[in-house]
């Protein structure tokens, strides 16, 4: 039944991946319009398997469903993680409450595998920095979006930074067994600005095998990277808030919107609870 | 700023002048000044925090919601009589003012805890990433004054302590 879930989901993903496949090359601002960007092309996983399925029908969904899905949801991340906090404590009055945050700035796959200590960068849970798994589990959390790697890429290359990925999920999931995971991909520097393996065609390659990751451990995947990318396929500089990666309120409205419709393809394709 | 309670001993300034009249024009031209008496009455800690916002240009301030003080911070809200707690909005900045008072003196100790705890983490955070932004964490310290607990990062922190202090 989980397994289920998550395929539908999956499906849902694919679709978003295919629109933004299938969608014209836009300016950034029309990527924040929400339709579609340039980039890596996101090939949408699991198609196949659902596809001769007859659960596969299509159900309206309502914007307070969409925000229902946020409950008990925790976004995962670094300090590009910490712009989307910052921007959703600003808005307090929307849905982005509902959101719970573990976030911190330089934090990285490599530090979440790391035992505490005084120097290791984890993010704060009840007064305390804590393991990922351990926070996400007091939290009661059923849902998680990951976005990491900023900081690993130049520590432990991308396939090295991908097998530690796939620890943390496991040890997630060996802590909340229920737990749904969502991969966010990578976002991009500025045109020119990316440093070592930090460079826009090593983040593409990247959320290529973020996005197989995903595939293969029955993980949802979210592009994130193309709806705030130029028409290069760089952040777009409208988005950029330091000339380098760090995003300005602009880039996380973008975030908002791609959360949202996430959520409704993903609910499109799950039945309703009544 | 603190309360002033002023005393007026203008009377007595003017008896002095008159007994002493003949002995120097230029003192007895000078007017009286007035003699001030100040009491010690600290002002709330959000109008520390206004006066800050006043004197300092702060990085994008954001005041933290309850919740989050609490669920992240470990900080439990009903120990505190007032309290004012900002971080940066902008994630490259290490920026932040936090001014608690406690309802009892005995609780000062747990708060300095979880305020050294927020330092401790903002300044990893910060070391291999952001110097200047490590150095400002580094240079911070929780300090303890009556029930009063309060930390304060930031490239003015200097100009932020001053009037936090003045106003305790």
């Amino acid at each position: 039944m989980l397994l289920k879930k998550r395929l539908k989901c999956l499906l849902g993903t694919g679709l978003l991946s295919l629109g933004l496949i299938f969608a014209a090359p836009m300016t950034a601002a029309a990527g924040a319009a929400g339709s579609a960007a340039t980039g890596p092309a996101a090939v949408g996983p699991a198609s196949e398997e659902v596809g001769g399925s007859q659960e596969n029908t299509i159900r309206e969904v309502s914007e307070a469903e969409i925000d229902q899905y946020f409950d008990h949801t925790v976004l995962v991340g670094d300090s590009i993680m910490l712009g989307m906090r910052n921007y959703a404590m600003r808005r307090q009055d929307t849905y982005l409450s509902r959101i719970q945050f573990l976030a911190a700035g330089s934090f990285s796959v490599n530090h979440a595998l790391l035992p505490i200590t005084e120097k290791n960068i984890q993010p704060m849970y009840q007064g305390m920095k804590r393991p990922v798994w351990e926070s996400l589990s007091m939290m009661g959390a059923k849902r998680v979006f990951i976005c990491l790697g900023m900081n690993d890429l130049n520590i432990s290359g991308l396939e090295g930074t991908i097998e530690k990925y796939k620890t943390l999920g496991a040890r997630i999931k060996e802590r909340s067994p229920e737990i749904e995971i969502h991969i966010i991909s990578m976002t991009y520097t500025l045109a020119g600005k990316g440093v070592g393996k930090l460079k826009n065609d090593t983040i593409r390659q990247y959320n290529a095998l973020l996005q197989q990751m995903a595939e293969e451990n029955g993980w949802g995947y979210l592009d994130m990277a193309a709806p705030l990318s130029d028409a290069n396929g760089d952040l777009a500089a409208v988005y950029c808030s330091d000339r380098f990666v760090h995003q300005t309120p602009a880039a996380y409205d973008v975030w908002n919107q791609q959360l949202r419709v996430y959520a409704r393809r993903c609910l499109e394709v799950t039945p309703a609870v009544y | 700023m603190k309360k002033k309670i002023t005393a007026g001993f203008s009377m007595c300034m003017l008896a002095a002048a008159l007994m002493t009249g003949g002995c120097g024009q230029k003192e007895a031209a000078e007017p009286a000044t007035e003699s001030v008496i100040e009491t010690e009455a600290a002002l709330s800690v959000h109008d520390i925090y206004q006066q800050i916002e006043q004197a300092v240009t702060l990085n994008v301030p954001l005041l933290l919601p309850d919740d989050f003080i609490t669920n992240y911070y470990g900080i439990d809200l009903s120990v505190l009589e007032e309290y004012v707690f900002e971080m940066s909005e902008a994630a490259t900045s290490a920026e932040t003012i936090v001014i608690m008072k406690a309802n009892d003196g005995e609780d000062t100790g747990v708060l300095a805890d979880s305020l050294q705890e927020v330092r401790s983490s903002k300044a990893a955070e910060m070391e291999n990433y952001l110097p200047d932004q490590f150095e400002i964490v580094e240079k911070s310290e929780v300090k303890i004054k009556g029930d009063y607990v309060y930390l304060v990062i930031s490239e003015q922190a200097d100009a932020i302590l001053e009037i936090i202090e003045g106003g305790l």
